[in-house]
């Protein structure tokens, strides 16, 4: 322990983390490697190897740092992966139609800053679809979004298609829902 | 009904008198309608874009130059064409969502993007059923030798649902790892890979291998492993590379 205190004083991350698993500090090892090193995806893939796909810590960490995270980017995409692996399917559907910042609690501001208009990507109703029928979990969190909500975020994905050039695509995926 | 514009055209063509049949109508109109396509006709066309016209198409594109289009856009259409014809190479032994998966590795692989691939894929290969076909093919893309930088270009630790699976894919990267370290004394990565997998040995060998070569006496004494004489030290090193390359696979020191 002491030396992955030492490690981090000379900013040798990576092997500051590597001393806390020695200890078996998996917690520490983690936050060191997403706060210092900045690389969510390695704190993850530790937490994965090192504790099981069920293990508090990394539940703990999906849901403190990397949900609050997708609503600040709005990043449905990371949102919707990091509710599955928290094994709430039903919130996983939620967030590719409701804004994820108000899954959260507490709800976490999401930053107003102008983004592309891509940021909403169009396949996400793709991916809505696909999960909904998936599982019972995953229709009843279907079934929490209002139908008023779902036809909204259909107009707005035919809208994006319209604008990327895709009319017909915009046009089909009107006919189908309808 | 016959439109005013075939009309016309029965009016002014020397060969009104040939076009007899309703068939032969609607050809007539269309070649008033675009005379320069009047050659063209769609019925050869395939339907969808498979592994030949991925071919045939790309070889086009080689050769001749599309209006309106710099060579740079060119150069991404081919591409985007080239990932195409991959995925479809591959259609019949994937599902959907590995395929959407693919497509994009390609793309971003043939963009030289550093950059780790977006959570958008990570999700479509996370909810795709034949993840195994897709390991082994982003595996065999780096050409087995996967270090983290890959690892983490392709997300495959993210979207790997099989969790034994993940672990022998990740004790595969200390192993490539440690070889690089040893190559060029200061590769970080592999440490941490070593002593996630509870590898202690190795790792602190690493650690005291390569960043404090100065202080190596010091840390043989703090650690009960490395307690040993000076004379036996390099035994045991060898020792270590041994169990490494026994654990690591195939790779020649």
């Amino acid at each position: 322990m002491k030396n992955a205190y030492a490690l981090m004083g000379r900013r040798r991350f990576e092997y500051a983390a590597a001393f806390f698993l020695l200890a078996d500090h998996l917690q520490d090892a983690i936050s060191v490697l997403h706060n210092q090193l900045e690389d969510t995806q390695l704190a993850i893939a530790v937490g994965r190897v090192y504790g099981g796909d069920d293990s508090p810590i990394l539940l703990n960490f999906l849901r403190d740092k990397v949900l609050p995270q997708a609503a600040r980017e709005g990043n449905r995409w990371l949102a919707t992966w990091a509710f599955w692996m928290l094994n709430k399917r039903d919130s996983a559907v939620r967030c590719l139609v409701t804004p994820v910042s108000k899954l959260l609690s507490p709800p976490e501001t999401p930053n107003f800053k102008s983004k592309s208009y891509l940021t909403d990507d169009p396949a996400l109703v793709v991916l809505y679809k696909q999960l909904r029928e998936k599982s019972l979990q995953t229709l009843r969190g279907a079934t929490m979004i209002g139908m008023r909500e779902e036809w909204e975020f259909v107009l707005h994905t035919a809208g994006l298609y319209e604008r990327m050039g895709c009319d017909l695509l915009a046009l089909d995926l009107g006919k189908l829902y309808v | 009904m016959i439109s005013l514009k075939t009309l016309r055209y029965f009016t002014h063509s020397p060969n009104s008198s040939d076009a007899n049949t309703i068939q032969n109508q609607m050809t007539a109109s269309r070649k008033d309608l675009h005379t320069s396509y009047a050659d063209f006709s769609d019925d050869d066309e395939p339907q969808s874009v498979t592994e030949e016209v991925a071919a045939r198409l790309s070889e086009l594109l080689q050769t001749k130059q599309i209006p309106l289009l710099s060579s740079r856009e060119q150069f991404h259409l081919a591409d985007i064409i080239e990932c195409v014809g991959m995925v479809e190479k591959h259609r019949r032994s994937i599902d959907d969502n590995a395929g959407r998966f693919l497509l994009f590795f390609r793309a971003h692989a043939l963009s030289n993007a550093q950059a780790p691939i977006s959570w958008r894929e990570i999700t479509w290969a996370f909810h795709s059923q034949s993840q195994d076909i897709l390991v082994d093919l982003v595996s065999r893309h780096f050409s087995g030798k996967m270090l983290w930088q890959h690892a983490k270009e392709s997300g495959m630790f993210m979207w790997m649902t099989d969790i034994t699976a993940l672990v022998s894919t990740f004790s595969v990267l200390p192993a490539t790892c440690v070889l690089t370290t040893l190559r060029s004394v200061h590769n970080l990565r592999s440490s941490l890979a070593m002593s996630t997998l509870k590898l202690k040995t190795e790792t602190l060998w690493i650690v005291v291998y390569t960043i404090w070569p100065s202080k190596r006496n010091q840390y043989y004494l703090v650690f009960g492993e490395w307690r040993r004489g000076a004379e036996s030290r390099k035994p045991h090193i060898n020792s270590c590379q041994t169990t490494l390359m026994k654990n690591g696979g195939k790779q020649q020191l």
